[in-house]
Order: C-alpha cells, then sequence, then structure tokens
C-alpha cells in the first residue's frame, strides 16, 4: 500500500512537472539568447490559452486547429515584444529588460482581463475517466501533458545538437560577437529564438488550461516554479530545465501527500537550495554568466 | 470703460439678487430635507458583485415604496433614496460612501457585499453615525466593535460552516474530509464545520491547500486517504473546478458539499453535469415562511425578471430597509443617530412576531413590542449584531442546481 502510494505520488509529480517544464523551457531559451528573466513569458502561455479558446468556441474550430493557431498567435507576439520592446534595450543591464518584461506582463494580463472579463472560463473538452494500469492510475491529459512534454524535449535536443541552426543558436548564445563576425546571422537566430520560446510557452498554457481552468492569473501562477525549475535545472541548459521541473513536481508531490500540502511550495524551495548550496551552477548547468 | 456710480449700483443690486435667489435656493432644499428622511443604498451594481447588487438594490427599493405608500414613517415623513455603486472595490466603495454621507446626508449605507468594502466603510459609518447593513461574511465583522451602526445579515463564514455540518450530520454521514483554502474564510468554515460534525459522533479531518496550483491531486489523494463518506469544501469557484475534474476522473465514490459561492452554476458549466452529478450546494435562501414572502417574491421577480432564488441577499434588501425604517418609527426620529439602538429592538424575538411593514408600523404606533421576521430571514440579531439567515440546500442533477429545502438547524 505504501508503496503503491509512493509510486503514484511520483507519477503524479511528474505529470505537474511536465507542465511546468512546457513553460519553463521557453523560459529557460530566451534566457539562454537575451541573458534575462523574461517575466512576460508566463503571461504568453495565458494568452495562448485564451486565443485557443476564442478559436475553439467563437469561431468552433476543431480544437487541435484551435490550439494550433493559439500557439502560432503566442509565438508571433513573443517574436514582437522582442523586436519592437527588448532588441532596443539589448545593450542596457539585464533589470532594464527585467523591468520592461514586468510591464509587457502586465500589459497581457490586463489585456486578457479586458476582453474576456476576469471570471473563469473553460475549454470545452470533454472529461476523462483515468486510466488504470493495475494498482496505478493516470488521467489521459496528463499522459497528454508527459507525451507533449517528452516530445517537445526530444525535438529541441535534437534540433540543438545537430542541426545548422542549432550550432547558430549556441554559437549566438555562447558569444554574440564572435558569431557574427564568423558568418551567423546572429538578428535571425535570436528572432527566432523568441518565436519557438513564446510558441512552447502556448502550449505549456492550452495544456494547462486542459487541466486546469482559464483566468488571467492562469500562466503568472507558474511563473514561480518554472523560474525556479530553470534556475535548478541550470540557466540555459534544456535537459537541465526538464530534470528541474520534474523535481519540483516530485518533490512538491510527495511534500504534500507526506508531509502537509501548505508546505508544498516549502520543500520545493527547500531542496532547491540544497541543491544550489552543493552545485551552484544548478543540475545540468554550466558556468553561465549573466550580465 | 469707465465704471460709473449708476453702473456699480447696478452691478451690485444684481449680485444682490442673485445671491438672495440662491439663499432662496438653499432654504428650500433645507426645507425639503426637513420633509423627508434620506436613505442611502450602497449596492455592488458592477464587476465581482453585480450578480447581486442590482437584486439587493431592488429589494431596498421595494421596501421604501411600501413604507411611503403607507404614509411615510416619523410623522408622515417619506423615505428618499440615494443610490451609489460601490463597484465591488473597497476604493471605490468608500468614495461613495463619503459622497452619500457629506453630499447627499444619508442615514445609512445599505446593502454593501464585499467584506473588503464593508470593513473598508465601517470605520467611516460608525465615525459618522450612519447605519451599514450589510450580507458581507467575514467573521471579522463579528469581533469588531459596532457601535449598533454596523449590522451584518448575510450569514457569516461561521454559520456558513456550522450549516454545512448540520446538512451533513442530518445525511447520517460518519467520516468526512474536510478540503479548505488556506486564508480565513476557508479556514474558519472547516473549524465550524468539523465542530459540528463531531459534537454529533463523526470524525471529520481538515486538509488545508493553498491557492493557485495547477492541480490539487496530492490534496484530495490526502483527503480521500480515510476513505470518508462525503468530502466537505471550504473553497472558490476556481479551485472547486479543479479539485472536482480531477476527483471525476480518479471515479472515487465520494460525496461533496461547498458553500453556494463555489458550487454554483458556473460550476457545473465548468466541469459539466456528470462530474457535478450528486454535489450538494449550501446557502442562505429567503423567508419563504414569511406571509409577506409570496407577495415580495411576485413583485421582485415582475420588477427584474429574475427568480427570487437566484439572489438570497434581495430579499434581506428589502428587510434591511425594513428594519432602518421601524427602528425610526419606534425612536419617533429620522437619524440614524437617533434609532441606530432602537434596529435590535424591532426585530427582538421578545416582542409580537410581525411580517410586513404594515403590522409592524401599526403595533409600534400602538405602543406594542415587536420582532420583525423578514422576507429575507428572521433578522434575530445576536450578541455580536448579526443576524443568521434561513439556509438551505441544492443538489446538481442533470446539469442543473435544484432546490432541495431548508436546512433546519
Amino acid at each position: 500500500m505504501s508503496l503503491r502510494l509512493f509510486i503514484q505520488t511520483i507519477i503524479d509529480g511528474i505529470s505537474t512537472g511536465a507542465i511546468v517544464a512546457l513553460v519553463a523551457v521557453g523560459l529557460s531559451l530566451v534566457f539562454r539568447i537575451s541573458r534575462f528573466v523574461n517575466v512576460a513569458h508566463v503571461d504568453l502561455a495565458t494568452v495562448g490559452a485564451y486565443v485557443t479558446l476564442l478559436c475553439a468556441t467563437s469561431l468552433a474550430l476543431p480544437f487541435g486547429v484551435a490550439a494550433a493557431i493559439g500557439i502560432v498567435v503566442v509565438a508571433v507576439i513573443g517574436y514582437l515584444s522582442y523586436a519592437l520592446i527588448y532588441r532596443r534595450l539589448r545593450h542596457e543591464r539585464a533589470i532594464t529588460l527585467i523591468i520592461a518584461s514586468v510591464g509587457v506582463a502586465f500589459f497581457l494580463r490586463y489585456l486578457v482581463t479586458f476582453i474576456w472579463g476576469s471570471n473563469q472560463l473553460a475549454f470545452d473538452v470533454p472529461l476523462l475517466r483515468a486510466y488504470r494500469f493495475g494498482d496505478f492510475r493516470i488521467s489521459p491529459y496528463d499522459l497528454l501533458i508527459i507525451a507533449t512534454a517528452l516530445a517537445v524535449f526530444l525535438v529541441l535536443h535534437l534540433v540543438l545538437r545537430y542541426s545548422a541552426f542549432g550550432r547558430s543558436l549556441r554559437a549566438v548564445s555562447d558569444n554574440p560577437s564572435l558569431a557574427r563576425v564568423a558568418g551567423v546571422p546572429t538578428e535571425r537566430v535570436i528572432g527566432i529564438m523568441w518565436f519557438i520560446g513564446a510558441g512552447l510557452a502556448g502550449v505549456g498554457g492550452i495544456l494547462l488550461g486542459i487541466k486546469a481552468v482559464l483566468t488571467p492569473y492562469l500562466g503568472w501562477q507558474l511563473l514561480l516554479p518554472a523560474f525556479a525549475a530553470v534556475i535548478l535545472g541550470g540557466v540555459g541548459s534544456v535537459g537541465g530545465t526538464l530534470a528541474g521541473a520534474l523535481l519540483i513536481g516530485i518533490v512538491g508531490e510527495i511534500a504534500a501527500v507526506y508531509w502537509l500540502p501548505t508546505y508544498r511550495i516549502a520543500a520545493v524551495f527547500g531542496v532547491i537550495v540544497v541543491v544550489l548550496l552543493l552545485r551552484p551552477q544548478g543540475l545540468f548547468g554550466t558556468k553561465a554568466v549573466a550580465k | 470703460m469707465t465704471l460709473t456710480r449708476r453702473d456699480l449700483l447696478e452691478r451690485g443690486a444684481g449680485l444682490a439678487t442673485l445671491l438672495a435667489a440662491t439663499a432662496g435656493g438653499v432654504r428650500i432644499s433645507f426645507a425639503q430635507e426637513g420633509d423627508e428622511i434620506r436613505f442611502g443604498t450602497l449596492c455592488p451594481i458592477t464587476r465581482a458583485g453585480s450578480i447581486f447588487g442590482p437584486g439587493i438594490q431592488k429589494g431596498i427599493e421595494l421596501a421604501a415604496e411600501d413604507v411611503n405608500a403607507l404614509g411615510g414613517i416619523v410623522g408622515g415623513k417619506k423615505i428618499k433614496l440615494f443610490s451609489e455603486d460601490t463597484q465591488s472595490d473597497p476604493d471605490a466603495g468608500v468614495r461613495a460612501a463619503k459622497k452619500l454621507i457629506e453630499v447627499n446626508h444619508v442615514q445609512t449605507l445599505l446593502g454593501t457585499w464585499s467584506s473588503g468594502v464593508t470593513m473598508a466603510i465601517a470605520p467611516i459609518c460608525i465615525e459618522s453615525k450612519v447605519v451599514n447593513m450589510n450580507v458581507s461574511g467575514t467573521t471579522d465583522l463579528r469581533n469588531m466593535d459596532k457601535k449598533e451602526y454596523v449590522w451584518p445579515v448575510g450569514g457569516s463564514n461561521i454559520t456558513y460552516g456550522k450549516m454545512m455540518g448540520e446538512y451533513a450530520v442530518k445525511q447520517g454521514y460518519k467520516k468526512c474530509s474536510f478540503m479548505a483554502f488556506n486564508n480565513p474564510s476557508g479556514l474558519t468554515l472547516g473549524d465550524e464545520f468539523k465542530k459540528v460534525f463531531e459534537a454529533a459522533g463523526g470524525t471529520c479531518e481538515i486538509i488545508v491547500y493553498n491557492p493557485n496550483q495547477p492541480s490539487y491531486r496530492a490534496e484530495l489523494t490526502k483527503a480521500l486517504a480515510s476513505k470518508p463518506e462525503v468530502i466537505a469544501l471550504g473553497s472558490y469557484l476556481p479551485d472547486t473546478t479543479i479539485i472536482l475534474k480531477e476527483a471525476y476522473a480518479l471515479g472515487e465514490d465520494v460525496k461533496w458539499i461547498g458553500p453556494i459561492w463555489a458550487v454554483s452554476p458556473a460550476l457545473i458549466q465548468a466541469v459539466g453535469a456528470d462530474a457535478a452529478e450528486g454535489v450538494v450546494s449550501i446557502g442562505a435562501v429567503p423567508n419563504d415562511q414569511s406571509p409577506a414572502y409570496a407577495s415580495f417574491k411576485e413583485r421582485y421577480e415582475k420588477a427584474t425578471g429574475q427568480p427570487v432564488m437566484a439572489n438570497p441577499f434581495a430579499a434581506m434588501g428589502y428587510d434591511m430597509l425594513a428594519a432602518c425604517a421601524l427602528a425610526a418609527e419606534m425612536a419617533k426620529s429620522g437619524k440614524a443617530e437617533d434609532f441606530h439602538t432602537k434596529i435590535r429592538d424591532v426585530c427582538s424575538p421578545d416582542g409580537k412576531k410581525v411580517y410586513s411593514i404594515k403590522e409592524a408600523l401599526e403595533a409600534i404606533r400602538a405602543g406594542e413590542a415587536i420582532d420583525y421576521e423578514g422576507v429575507g430571514g428572521n433578522m434575530d440579531f445576536d450578541l455580536t449584531g448579526e443576524a443568521a439567515p434561513y439556509f438551505g440546500y441544492w443538489v446538481a442533477e442533470n446539469g442543473e442546481l435544484v432546490f432541495k429545502g431548508r436546512i433546519e438547524a
């Protein structure tokens, strides 16, 4: 019984962690290339969920199509926020960029509130019973979330490691000036990265919307866990972000079940402090340098 | 241009005439204020409370119409209402309260809903000697020294917790888990529920959870661990939605009880008919056993096009104005400073039970002690100055919340 509960708790922790991972990975990618924490990233997740809702309900599109539109819209907004705001501020200190992103975050959140109101909304997707595997159970949507997270991370890993774009990206994030001299189209690489990062926030937001309910604070509530996952995994490391997010999910779930639910966050941050004391660069990080 | 003495005289005379006219106008307006009693309403017409505010306001207006149709109070003075909107926001509420008190010179601010608004305007009411009646649920109002100016009539979180407990006991449940949102409201509901439930011989475990989580599965696992027959909720709409969705996925056979603000039609819409089936909602209900209820119901529904059961606070709005008007009649004064201490007297259980404003006024004029029983609740104020309404329960059936009846304490 107790072993069964423990394993079930880990399964549940993984599905919570997978959501955090999807939101965190975009945060990590953007950090890697632009060297600041884009606070508005989590609000892009919110926008993704609401645009999907609009397409699925008002325009009556199939949910998959609606989700695809939501992701693209968010990716474009993410790219535009870079092109119009952050690119102009790129020579400023990181704190200036962070404050600018806080402004963008508020703008997006209140735009959502203005258009859709602050009452909760929900996707019109059917409720499904959990699958049972022997003594264990997992809901189909959690399975979808875990599968999506794994697929996204696998593709990202392959692209970053083996494609020409991945090499350019690594070059730009390691040393932008040197990359430019070597003929890497730096601007284009950074723009594409913002596009992809924001799109991933949209994916996370839509999946979170399926699991929970849509409110203007949908993504905002994930900022702290996502940021923690990036730090824990090692800033800029895609694999590290996944590991960090899963650890956060599992530790939180174990603390809630075996200790007290109210200490969930405290336990997570306790573990983060211990990990960072032992490995200041994070689980998978190299010694990253922020401005 | 040179100014001659004649010009000066002419202009001076004009100015004097203007001043005289203005002074006359001021005198006229004072004269009007003397013939009427000015009551203020401060309901949440817009934003979060807008599902309740317009109904409360209509209830207050119907009572004022009744008082005026009966020839007014305190020697034939009519009640004149001045209304402002709290916007469900403490800042806007305070601005509106100050306007009503300082510009309109009202004696009451009736119908505040949000606890934040009521807590913000309460000190202003006490300081300005103006009566506030509200439907706010915070227990802070119980502990506050209200100097008989601030009167909650909508049922506090303590009452809600107790009534949820009473319902669970009456169903014969012996084992319960209570999932409490980690704030004063959720914790108070849990503590009061547990007291009632365990006094009746049951066992209840309280699981406190933090807000704004994407999942409450671990909390649910904990709540289910003791194999309860029922899970009671001290929660809000978003967290309740997520909890019920996850419970449905688990497929566990357990009953659910929650307060009306969490288990509402919006919840059923969000989770769907299947996941909501059988979930019980506990909330305040109007006093449908009052002889005056049928007429109120008919007039209210005709005026608003809304069923009176959809907004229990509307009938309480009627009682707020009625209680203040009766207190003013008993004090023989339209000033809140004089009548605020009579509010408890006109609703006191020792007196003769009266159900309509008409019979209440007649009894007061005959010098009798009365106990006004409202259309919203019985308006019996306890030692802390709070009146508990009647409670009823609804069950979600085929995607609708169906009213099943009152819960007798």
